[in-house]
């Protein structure tokens, strides 16, 4: 979605100029004259008037999506927070066009800009149990946008969200992969609940995922057959993470979102992006996954 | 066991330890080898328990006998040279690949010194190298068994546990084969 904006974006651009080129190669004489007598003041007052003077305000704004309040979202069993991408996609006057994606759920928005405050409240169609309403308000000097969210439900487990976004740029990139600091050896852990006091985890080693790469080399037998089956999910979905999908599976949003700072959801169906290398590797760990899953503590091999 | 067995039929090679083999099963020979083995082992397994009853050997020797050769015959013709096979092609690098060896090879070994022993009419060497055969061939119970026990107690690597049971499975029966043996001498 992003990229066709931006290609119609460009293209318009490429069109604009274009079209001045035109003009500029076939002038008559009384215009170069005009041309020539044109003061600096003219030229500074065409540059303001471009329409996309708002586009550095363009872009995907990424970060925590935290809940306002703490009652209740245990019980309700809610995320208390999220990585978000808030994209803002279109500013046309006094409107503003963006899209949100977070823990699997793509929702597009619209609504007003005041573009002397830049502040903007945005809402979502509505047709969709998690849809609400965003404000925000935008600053381009710190690349930042903060604001809050309210569910247009508020039986919801976290009804109301707040956010402080950073500007990032997305790009695939397969080189991307779980950071290991050699001189301190440590062990992740994946979580199904943001809960301190729900205990249950699976441990899994950094040192050994790090090493590997679903993306940019093919997996052999010998790399993946002694990995736990946490190990074997991450090296997976590390291939989904770079292609930049949003996890509905909590285990792995949790764990990307907290231990993966390139992350960036941007998509909730990454299967067309997949590289062959990546969907044979995916095949692969798949396989031992299962087995890992059935088998491991089982009477049997 | 019989439904460790069972899960492979109807023939399919993409199915439970099969499923982690896929870099092997292209090849026909391990195919072959594969379904030989989980068939007559089997055969041998149940063929083995009634073998050590007394009464059953005196009392009805033509049991004995019968039973005796289907074990002896599912052994030596089919079980053990197909893990051989399969033992050359193990899970877990070279140390568990030598153990699953040296375990079909002990395994042919032992048996067909018991069929010498019957031409022999040698019925105490019979006897005590029957003992260490089927010792080896409980070791697809005790492996199975080891490694349900270890990782429900240790939860290592799924690989580090393939190779410590490789060699637990039969290495243990043997020295209880032994034992059994030593103390039947002093009888």
């Amino acid at each position: 979605m992003k990229k066709i904006i931006l290609l119609i974006i460009a293209i318009t651009i490429f069109s604009c100029k274009k079209e001045e080129k035109k003009h500029d190669v076939l002038p008559n004489k009384e215009e170069i004259n005009k041309a020539e007598t044109e003061t600096p003041d003219d030229v500074s007052k065409k540059q303001e008037t471009v329409p996309d003077s708002n586009s550095n305000l363009l872009g995907f704004y990424v970060g925590a999506f935290i809940t306002s309040s703490y009652e209740d979202v245990h019980k309700k069993k809610g995320s208390y927070h999220n990585r978000i991408n808030i994209s803002v996609d279109r500013i046309q006057n006094d409107s503003l066009y963006g899209h949100s994606v977070v823990a699997g759920n793509s929702r597009p928005f619209k609504g007003s800009f005041d573009k002397v405050t830049l502040f903007a409240k945005v809402t979502e169609p509505g047709d969709d149990k998690y849809d609400g309403v965003f404000e925000f308000t935008l600053y381009p000097e710190k690349n930042k946008i903060k604001g809050v969210w309210i569910a247009n439900n508020n039986q919801l487990a976290v009804p109301k969200r707040k956010y402080d976004l950073d500007k990032k740029e997305f790009e695939y990139n397969a080189g991307l992969n779980l950071h290991f600091d050699e001189e301190y050896d440590y062990n992740l852990s994946l979580h199904n609940s943001q809960d301190e006091e729900n205990g249950e985890f699976e441990s899994i080693d950094p040192s050994i995922i790090s090493k590997l790469n679903a993306s940019s080399q093919e997996l052999t037998n010998q790399d993946v057959e002694n990995l736990n089956k946490g190990e074997l999910e991450i090296l997976r979905n590390l291939i989904y993470a770079r292609h930049g999908y949003s996890f509905k599976n909590r285990k792995m949003r949790y764990f990307f979102d907290s231990a993966i700072d390139w992350y960036i959801p941007v998509s909730t169906d990454v299967r067309k992006e997949l590289t062959s290398l990546e969907n044979k590797n995916i095949e692969l760990i798949k396989r031992y996954e299962q087995h890992a899953k059935r088998y491991y503590d089982y009477f049997g091999r | 066991m019989f439904q460790i067995t069972i899960q492979y039929f109807p023939i399919d090679f993409d199915v439970a330890f099969l499923r982690i083999k896929q870099q092997y099963t292209h090849l026909t020979h391990y195919k072959i080898a594969f379904y030989i083995h989980v068939t007559f082992s089997v055969f041998s397994l149940f063929a083995g328990f009634t073998q050590f009853s007394k009464k059953i050997r005196t009392q009805f020797s033509k049991v004995h006998k019968v039973i005796g050769w289907i074990y002896l015959l599912s052994v030596l013709l089919f079980a053990a040279p197909s893990g051989l096979i399969l033992g050359y092609y193990a899970n877990g690098g070279f140390w568990s690949q030598l153990a699953f060896c040296i375990l079909a090879i002990g395994w042919f070994w032992f048996s067909l010194q018991a069929v010498r022993a019957l031409r022999q009419r040698n019925y105490t060497k019979h006897q005590f190298f029957m003992i260490r055969s089927f010792a080896l061939t409980l070791s697809a119970i005790t492996l199975r068994l080891w490694k349900y026990l270890i990782v429900l107690i240790f939860q290592p690597r799924p690989m580090d546990v393939y190779q410590i049971v490789a060699w637990l499975g039969w290495a243990l029966n043997l020295i209880v084969a032994e034992i059994i043996i030593i103390k039947y001498l002093k009888k």
